[in-house]
């Protein structure tokens, strides 16, 4: 067993497209296909009334093929050479590119998130999650014995809040708000004990309201805003009601798709960005809502198959964090356009316009399917 | 950490995420299906602003085809507040323009929305004014507007609109889905921002005119019962009166008018009790008028034949301890007389021998207590109790009107069952609806609702009615040449503490005409005339003199057989007058001789005292009661002011009560100023002091009175 395990790990290093496909997780990669393609269905139809940017649905197709190449070059790279040559290093670079952009970045709607590169807009954020899972599975896989010491797990939360702090300044509360399921989940299969995550959680809750002195001021509207909706209904709360207004006329069957009218007329705020998921509920109803639910729930139950199977501690951890990233701006992003969550500035996987988050998630992808050619076969 | 515990833990999240991802699905299952109403008329409402356009109304025709409603365009402004520059400004020119507030014009001017109304449908003289103003954002469409130009005439029946063109009241209302029309829509959807979407989205229904009404009413008929029946209200100081005229073959009303009433054009300057269509909105008892159903049933049941004698009592009867009475005393009565002298008394005694349950039957099949089916709004059914509900005394008033109620409808459709060989018509005002192409949309019918009683007892009654007018109660309301059939009532008012009011009366006389081959039917009805009470005499006259007109302009051809002398109206007429009271004019400050020709006018005679030109003072005092034997007393002086004229107003002409009811007499010496004893009962026979000797105010006269049968 160990040696044939041996065998196909060795074999795959010198992958053939043909030996990938075959060996690739299809329950993974056929949802990511198929809501990839809803997604350039949704942009082009979020965009369609707005000439100005209504090409972005051909930029989101090449952000697409770039990420698919991202796909089959981490599904064809060893992961565990991953972690072991490149964690820390593309960790420390992302973390001088947060930095930097601090200090020079791009301003757009009230942060700074981009670094311009020639055309292209880069966003080091979406791939700082990929960073420090990656570096966090290293780090954690690396001190399974020592586990148990208050050290270690400081030493986590060290690496984890770094750049959650930096894209906190940016300030950017979506993506900086990933990175606390993401350790806490990683914590938790490297073994750390339920009494001390438990502990852990508390202190930080009771700490909390020294976190709403560090926010700004909007950010503190949007969570007032989302204590109370009705307080504000042009303002803050206009997203959420629309949102909700876009989903709930959609109905069973939706408006048909280019034919949604909260979409089409610019009721919808950020519709091809955050609330893209309130244009698709309201052309294609409850029906295509449930479809792409049940679409990411194959995938993120597969993901976390794939966890469960994998070879040793760090492709396990690797996984659950890659996984929970997902699941997070998933549930993050669905649960602010149907308005149970307050409004967080979120993309939804696959299905957002945005070439940074788009390659990232793919890039996932590729790590989780590595992964998993590399399990160990019953 | 063991690979199991790993896989443990790793399990745990599989199930978190189907939580979560459950918990989403259920919110997304809430929105979409649960509250899918909710969202999609909110969305609707964002997205659409609808633009009605509402076509003109339909007219309305009288049954010869002259217009009784038509429409105008009238101007209506508007403004687009985005687009008014200095809202302070404009709402205060515009309030001096308009009248309308200038705080809220500026409100709706600074409010949000995209169009808000400053006034509608503007006089001709007002549009011009605001267009002179010239402001930017007032904006100006016309739409259309009912007028009515006849005026008041048939405001009852044809109703009124409201601002939106919207049926009121009436005709206007009954059939306002058909005069109406369907207004078109015209959908503009527009986006976030307020701006609408090219020409695609647009989406239009068409709108539909309104179709064109025919009535049944004659206008010309409908002119001379309105001037008639004013005439008669401003004689009788009533407080509301009606009268319907009816084709009895058919059921068609030719005219329907009620006093007070009120012009349609402005139907807001008018108390709403002027709108009210009194002919079916109003009940009341209806006395005498009631008795043709008592008599049609006994003849049809055959509980009593034409000849058969009843004792009328004298004048008081006394049924289950309940006393009756009848205005004027008789005593051996045939049936036939009973009807034509209108005896209460006779009419319980057929009323009994007919049994509550046939009573019952007959006065609902006749129509009372059910809606006569007029297509009119509000039409009130009247109130008839199942004999299962009466008590003793019910029997012993429902022959002769009391303890029912009716409309004056129910009562001329009655009335029209009799004339129209006992088939009880519907009455109907819309003879046809029709497209302004020119398409009939519907047709009304003359439709039979029963066959109450046989033809046979249907021309017995009109024999007896016939004899009413002619030698019975109701010869005030003969027409000259022609046979009229008809029945007088007077019925006393419910008084409000309970009881019967002595001095509030409804005063009616439904007849038909040509009694062989009836042609018209009127039936009027007078609420509280002053002065003279009695159907025969208030109500009797205005079927008269509308009749007369009526005959000349219809071309009815006047009756083969029976032909009244008009000059001896009232000569073999056995209903006295000397029981009759008379009001009083005001003459305080008048001239004598003026004052002599109005109280001519009135009835009345006068005798002075003192010398003079001028009436100083009077007695009894305006509004007052009194028979027509007795003088008005008027005091007469040269000036108006006279030294000390307590003394002479101390005096008193003593009136003349003989013959009178005690009631009237009572009356009488109260408006005097005179105090009464009284001996015996029954009608004043004699009286001290004697008639039209002096006395002093606050005196008392001794009043002898009998029984009416042993009067000499």
């Amino acid at each position: 067993m160990a040696y044939l395990g041996r065998n196909l790990w060795r074999r795959s290093r010198r992958a053939t497209p043909l030996r990938l496909a075959r060996e690739m997780d299809m329950t993974i990669l056929l949802p990511a296909l198929v809501l990839a393609l809803i997604g350039v269905a949704m942009v082009y139809s979020a965009t369609f009334s707005k000439p100005e940017i209504s090409q972005l649905y051909l930029k989101q197709i090449l952000w697409i093929s770039a990420g698919s190449l991202g796909l089959i070059f981490f599904a064809s790279f060893n992961y565990q050479a991953l972690l072991e040559r490149y964690a820390y290093p593309v960790y420390w670079m992302i973390l001088i590119l947060l930095a930097v952009l601090l200090a020079v970045g791009e301003q757009i709607s009230g942060s700074q998130r981009w670094i311009q590169l020639g055309p292209i807009g880069f966003q080091p954020s979406e791939f700082a999650k990929v960073a420090t899972t990656l570096v966090l599975a290293k780090y954690l896989a690396g001190r399974q014995e020592s586990i148990k010491q208050w050290k270690v797990v400081l030493g986590a939360f060290l690496l984890a809040g770094l750049p959650m702090i930096l894209i906190l300044r940016q300030p950017d509360l979506g993506t900086a708000l990933v990175f606390i399921p993401l350790i806490f989940s990683m914590l938790f299969v490297a073994g750390v004990s339920w009494k001390r995550l438990t502990g852990i959680a508390m202190t930080g809750i009771l700490a909390s309201p020294l976190i709403w002195l560090l926010l700004k001021e909007y950010q503190r509207q949007r969570l007032r805003v989302f204590l109370t909706p009705s307080q504000d209904s042009l303002g803050a709360g206009y997203n959420v009601i629309q949102s909700k207004i876009a989903i709930g006329s959609g109905q069973a069957w939706g408006k048909g798709w280019l034919e949604g009218t909260q979409g089409q007329l610019r009721f919808l705020p950020e519709h091809h960005t955050d609330f893209i998921f309130s244009v698709m509920a309201e052309e294609w109803g409850f029906l295509g809502s449930l479809v792409l639910v049940l679409l990411f729930s194959i995938l993120l139950l597969q993901a976390l198959r794939v966890a469960r199977s994998a070879r040793d501690m760090s492709g396990s951890l690797t996984a659950v964090g890659l996984t929970m990233v997902i699941f997070t701006q998933v549930a993050i992003n669905l649960g602010v356009a149907t308005g149970i969550m307050p409004v967080t500035g979120m993309t939804l996987p696959f299905i957002s316009y945005g070439g940074s988050s788009l390659i990232a998630v793919m890039c996932m992808l590729g790590i989780l399917m590595s992964i998993w050619s590399g399990r160990k076969v019953k | 950490m063991p690979k199991e515990a790993i896989d443990k833990r790793i399990k745990f999240f599989t199930a978190g995420f189907g939580i979560l991802l459950a918990i989403i699905t259920w919110r997304l299952f809430d929105l979409q299906i649960i509250q899918h109403r909710k969202f999609s008329q909110l969305a609707l409402r964002q997205q659409e602003r609808t633009i009605k356009i509402q076509p003109p109304r339909g007219k309305i025709f009288d049954r010869r085809g002259r217009p009784l409603a038509l429409n105008r365009q009238a101007a209506s402004f508007y403004a687009v507040p985005s687009e008014v520059k200095n809202p302070s400004r404009a709402a205060r020119l515009l309030s001096q323009e308009t009248g309308l507030s200038a705080a809220r014009l500026q409100r709706r001017f600074r409010s949000r929305r995209a169009f808000v109304w400053i006034k509608r449908k503007v006089s001709d003289a007002g549009a011009k004014k605001i267009r002179a103003l010239k402001l930017t954002g007032v904006h100006e469409l016309s739409e259309p507007t009912r007028v009515y130009p006849e005026g008041r005439l048939a405001c009852h029946v044809l109703g009124f609109v409201g601002l939106d063109n919207q049926g009121l009241g009436g005709v206007e209302l009954q059939f306002d889905r058909a005069i109406c029309g369907r207004s078109g829509v015209l959908r503009v959807a527009h986006d976030a921002k307020g701006q609408r979407l090219p020409a695609s989205t647009r989406i239009f229904k068409r709108s539909e005119p309104g179709q064109d009404a025919y009535l049944t009413i004659d206008k010309v008929v409908q002119h001379i019962t309105e001037r008639e029946l004013a005439r008669a209200m401003e004689k009788s100081q009533a407080r509301a009166g009606s009268v319907v005229v009816m084709n009895p073959n058919t059921g068609e009303i030719l005219a329907l008018a009620n006093q007070p009433n009120f012009d349609p054009n402005h139907y807001n300057r008018f108390p709403v009790a002027n709108r009210r269509n009194r002919v079916i909105n109003d009940i009341y008892e209806p006395g005498s008028t009631f008795k043709l159903i008592t008599a049609a049933a006994a003849l049809e049941e055959g509980v009593f034949r034409e000849e058969d004698i009843i004792h009328c009592e004298n004048g008081r009867g006394v049924f289950d301890g309940r006393v009756v009475r009848d205005h004027e005393p008789q005593g051996r009565l045939s049936f036939r007389e009973v009807i034509i002298l209108s005896s209460n008394i006779g009419a319980v005694k057929i009323g009994i021998r007919l049994g509550a349950e046939k009573m019952v039957r007959y006065a609902r099949d006749f129509g009372f207590g059910r809606p006569t089916g007029i297509e009119l709004p509000g039409e009130r059914t009247g109130m008839l109790k199942t004999h299962t509900h009466w008590k003793n005394c019910t029997l012993t008033s429902v022959p002769f009107g009391q303890g029912v109620a009716v409309t004056t409808l129910q009562i001329a459709a009655a009335y029209a069952a009799v004339a129209n060989q006992g088939r009880l018509l519907r009455p109907y005002v819309v003879r046809e609806l029709k497209r302004p192409d020119g398409v009939i949309v519907r047709a009304t019918r003359p439709e039979i609702r029963e066959q109450v009683i046989s033809a046979r007892t249907a021309e017995k009654m009109k024999k007896i009615l016939k004899d009413v007018v002619e030698r019975g109660t109701g010869t005030w309301a003969q027409v000259s040449n022609y046979a009229v059939a008809g029945k007088t009532g007077t019925a006393q008012k419910i008084h409000p503490r309970g009881g019967y009011d002595a001095f509030r009366h409804v005063a009616s006389f439904v007849g038909f005409f040509p009694v062989d081959k009836p042609k018209l039917l009127i039936a009027v009805m007078i609420d509280e005339p002053r002065g003279l009470q009695w159907g025969g005499l208030v109500a009797g006259p205005v079927f008269k003199d509308i009749s007369r007109h009526l005959v000349a302009y219809l071309g009815i051809p006047p009756g083969p057989q029976k032909v009244y002398a008009f000059a001896k109206a009232g000569a073999g007429n056995r209903f006295d007058l000397k029981n009759h009271m008379h009001l009083v004019p005001g003459l305080k400050g008048l001239a004598l001789d003026e004052s002599q020709r109005r109280l001519k006018q009135a009835g009345l005679q006068a005798a002075c005292l003192g010398k003079g030109k001028i009436v100083l003072e009077q007695r009894p005092a305006e509004g007052r009661l009194i028979n027509a034997a007795s003088r008005v007393v008027l005091y007469l002086a040269d000036t108006v002011e006279v030294k000390n004229p307590q003394r002479k107003l101390e005096q008193v002409l003593v009136p003349n009560v003989g013959g009178q009811t005690l009631r009237n007499a009572l009356q009488i010496l109260g408006a005097y100023g005179l105090q009464a004893r009284i001996s015996g009962s029954g009608v004043v026979h004699g009286q001290q002091p004697s008639p039209h000797t002096l006395a002093k105010v606050g005196q008392t006269c001794m009043l002898n009175c009998v029984a009416p049968e042993n009067q000499p």
